[in-house]
């Protein structure tokens, strides 16, 4: 065998990971700019809990992080509590356990890919085997999906999910020949389930498809199965207890009941009028409109328009000018699509891509917000397996052009995609994007040593929970803030829901600014964004500018005003 | 039994559509309807199996400009059934055609000039320190291939056909109800087994000729009324489909089809 040929897949993953890791790393702590206040809570929970503990609420060691007014899944926090031991609390370690699973993402799939394309085509990694290359196309395509890079560019749950969620896939199908690959399985799919909630929809029925699909193999050896698999079970369980334990909670319900398009409480379902009578109630019936309206939701997560198109509708998620694939692989999309539908030998790949392409849109389905790539993670495996599979699967079929033909298109095709993607994340991305990332308050936490400390400072909360960012970039001593500050006690922790306008941190109020007692009465430092206070306002109260910061795009982010109060 | 709820699912799936656009429309429509029209009559003059059916493409250019691209895109699928002399007479028309109508297709095109695109545009060029960089990966053709793009993806959308493109509707667009969404399931089922349908070279080139034609028009809004009858027929290969399976299924099918379309036709007529 040539050297070539025997180090190359080697060759090829490894360039892989380092541009998945190039893409994940740099500038991680700069790009976004700015930090978005889910991944303050986040960062400064696991700060608290590090320094004292507690949660910023006071409460020990939590299942769930009360995340304002929802609860955020704790994996995330606690996996950042090592992070923090060596690299203290910043952007950067926030971000870093989504950065590094993200990247170790990358050769699981390869690893899977393998897994579940050898032992089904018999010599498929003979050296005339166009299908070696699968798994290493596989890898590469996740190394430069706009989607996954950028959940791993930003602290977000759902990636540590995933990874978890695929390795519990990987040791599940080595599991079928040796059954004690189940515990591994079993504890890394708790973990996907912990860490986000949507896989407490997806693992569960991916298990059930996995014991349909393969009962015959697991009842033709029940009984050297039957210890590993109750032994798995009962830890899973064990360690699954609590989470199980507040499912029935407000709290852990209170994000759900809210997005569900089912709920029959809050906002109706899409197409509802007002209106009586029997025709009228044919027609809006709640669950056939809501029924409808999912249908219309789940159809999106697999529709060309908005994987190659449109991508996220949220505001911090898509890069600008891009979608959640890129363009070009749309024809692979659908050439891997009929080529997996007719494929009779890959028969348990063409399971599992199937299995998770169905399933992982239904959770972000069952919510309201128009095509979540958040809550649909899981999707991006099926789809980028469908992907390279359109690219690889017709290699082996069509007339053989040169090798190096082959490879030279599709390395200028991912060299072209990656520079395209650079210049997207790291030049347009904080220019079109920073209001959405609370770009500025670290800025404003940098000058207030600068004022003066005899006077008050007041920040506005009106549009937002600011009072987590000043945490977070004050590093404020979170026993002093649990002291400070009261919202519910440890007993009310997932039941109650209430929550307190004011935030004490020291000589720093955060609460929504009023105008007259807060502007004209006392003399103090305000900090406000250029909605709260704008020039007309500025003038009106007799406020001092101490400093504007601007957006990149030069317009003002935030400003740090002082009071001058008439003498009385 | 069967062929009754065959019948009644077929009009359903045909009635919907226009039905819908008339009764959201206004004056200026009728146009885009006669547009359909002009398909239907190829349609039986292509199944009479009539030599020179696709000479009635060259009337959508004269009924609006926009669909000036149809006949050219059209009769690229036709081209090996078609003798030379008459593609040169088809050519000549269609150069004709286009003095008159070039300069309104361009007027709706994508081609059309877009400040607010424009400007976008230039910020983009210049955020990026690397002049050529910037040449090479944004320049002015960007405006018009977004805009391609979308247009693509949006007649490529199931959403469009049976969800008035919920959950991500069009500005200043009729986003019509189109289809009643549980036709989806004849239209995937269509799709899936136009291949072995007979029909399958008249409504994939008209398919095709319709959406990369409309592409190129700015708003796609009313013009892609074109797509209405490949659309349609592609249901109704999947709803033929469906009644050769096994009785249960159509049963299951149709007691799920009939009541939740007939429920959104009457949104249709009283909304």
């Amino acid at each position: 065998m040539k050297f070539s040929n025997k180090y190359l897949p080697v060759i090829l993953l490894f360039l892989a990971f380092l541009v998945g890791a190039f893409f994940r790393f740099y500038k991680l702590g700069e790009t976004p700019v700015g930090l978005y206040v889910d991944e303050a809570s986040l960062g400064y929970n696991a700060y608290s809990v590090y320094k004292t503990g507690l949660d910023e609420y006071g409460k020990w060691l939590p299942v769930m992080f009360r995340s304002f007014s929802t609860f955020q899944s704790p994996i995330y926090s606690y996996l950042l509590i090592p992070v923090i031991h060596f690299l203290d609390l910043s952007i950067f370690s926030v971000r870093l356990p989504s950065a590094f699973f993200g990247v170790l993402s990358i050769p699981l799939l390869y690893l899977f890919v393998k897994q579940l394309v050898i032992p089904a085509k018999a010599g498929i990694y003979s050296s005339d085997s166009k299908l070696k290359y699968f798994p290493l196309v596989a890898a590469m395509f996740l190394a430069i999906s706009p989607w996954h890079i950028n959940y791993s560019r930003t602290a977000y749950e759902a990636n540590i999910a995933l990874f978890f969620l695929l390795l519990g896939s990987l040791f599940l199908f080595h599991a079928l020949k040796r059954s004690w690959f189940f515990l591994p399985a079993a504890l890394s799919f708790v973990i996907s389930m912990m860490a986000y909630r949507a896989e407490i929809i997806i693992v569960p029925a991916l298990l059930v498809v996995f014991v349909l699909r393969y009962s015959g193999a697991l009842i033709s050896e029940f009984k050297q199965r039957l210890t590993p698999i109750l032994i798995s079970l009962v830890l899973s369980f064990i360690i699954f207890l609590p989470t199980l334990q507040i499912m029935g909670t407000p709290g852990f319900r209170a994000r759900s009941s809210a997005l569900s398009i089912f709920a029959t409480s809050g906002q109706r379902p899409w197409g509802a009028n007002e209106g009586k009578g029997l025709v009228h109630e044919l027609q809006n019936n709640h669950q056939v409109l809501a029924t409808r309206e999912f249908l219309s939701l789940y159809s999106s997560y697999l529709s060309p328009r908005y994987m190659f198109s449109l991508g996220d509708s949220g505001p911090r998620l898509p890069y600008a000018g891009m979608g959640t694939f890129f363009v070009w692989q749309f024809p692979l999309y659908l050439i891997g699509l009929y080529f997996l539908i007719k494929e009779r030998d890959l028969i348990d790949f063409k399971y599992f891509v199937f299995t998770l392409l169905l399933i992982s849109p239904i959770p972000a389905a069952l919510t309201r917000d128009p095509y979540s790539t958040l809550r649909s993670l899981p999707l991006v495996v099926p789809q980028i397996l469908i992907i390279s599979f359109g690219l690889v699967k017709p290699w082996e079929i069509l007339p053989a052009f040169s090798s190096k033909l082959k490879f030279s298109v599709v390395a200028l095709l991912v060299i072209f995609s990656s520079v395209r993607m650079f210049i997207s994340i790291f030049y347009f991305n904080d220019y079109f994007n920073s209001k959405f990332w609370n770009y500025g308050w670290e800025t404003v936490v940098k000058e207030i040593p600068n004022l003066n400390p005899q006077l008050p400072i007041v920040v506005d909360s009106s549009r937002g929970d600011s009072y987590i960012l000043m945490l977070f970039f004050l590093k404020y001593d979170p026993a002093l803030y649990q002291r400070e500050n009261f919202e519910v006690s440890a007993s009310d922790y997932y039941t109650s829901l209430t929550r307190s306008d004011t935030k004490k941190l020291g000589n720093i109020t955060v609460k929504s600014i009023v105008w007259g007692p807060d502007t004209d009465e006392a003399e103090q430092y305000l900090v406000a964004d250029y909605l709260a206070m704008s020039e007309v306002q500025i003038d009106a109260h007799n406020l001092t500018i101490i400093k504007e910061i601007p957006f990149p795009d030069g317009k003002v982010a935030l400003r740090i005003l002082k009071t001058n109060p008439k003498p009385k | 039994m069967k062929n009754l709820l065959f019948c009644v699912s077929t009009i359903l799936i045909f009635i919907f559509w226009p039905l819908s656009f008339i009764l959201a429309s206004r004056a200026d429509s009728v146009t885009f309807i006669i547009a359909a029209l002009v398909l239907l009559v190829d349609r039986l003059l292509y199944l009479r199996n009539y030599p020179y059916h696709y000479f009635t493409f060259l009337v959508l250019p004269l009924l609006h400009p926009a669909y000036l691209f149809f006949p050219v895109i059209a009769i690229l699928f036709h081209r090996s059934d078609i003798k030379k002399i008459s593609l040169v007479i088809y050519t000549v028309i269609l150069i004709f055609i286009s003095l008159f109508s070039w300069k309104t297709f361009y007027a709706y095109s994508i081609f059309t000039p877009d400040p607010l695109a424009f400007d976008t545009l230039n910020k983009k060029i210049s955020l990026i320190p690397n002049r050529n960089l910037a040449r090479l990966y944004h320049n002015k053709t960007d405006i018009f291939q977004d805009k391609f793009k979308s247009n693509i993806f949006t007649s490529l959308d199931t959403n469009n056909y049976f969800f008035a493109l919920h959950p991500r509707e069009i500005f200043e667009n009729q986003n019509l109800h189109k289809l009643p969404f549980p036709a989806i399931i004849p239209f995937l089922m269509g799709l899936y087994f136009l291949i072995k349908s007979k029909d399958r070279a008249w409504i994939a080139s008209t398919l095709l000729a319709g959406i990369f034609s409309i592409a190129l028009i700015n708003n796609q809004d009313k013009f892609d009324l074109i797509l209405y009858l490949p659309i349609s027929l592609t249901c109704l290969v999947g709803l033929k489909k469906i009644f050769t399976l096994r009785q249960a299924y159509y049963l299951l099918f149709s007691f799920i089809f009939l009541p939740l379309s007939i429920i959104e036709l009457a949104r249709i007529i009283f909304n």
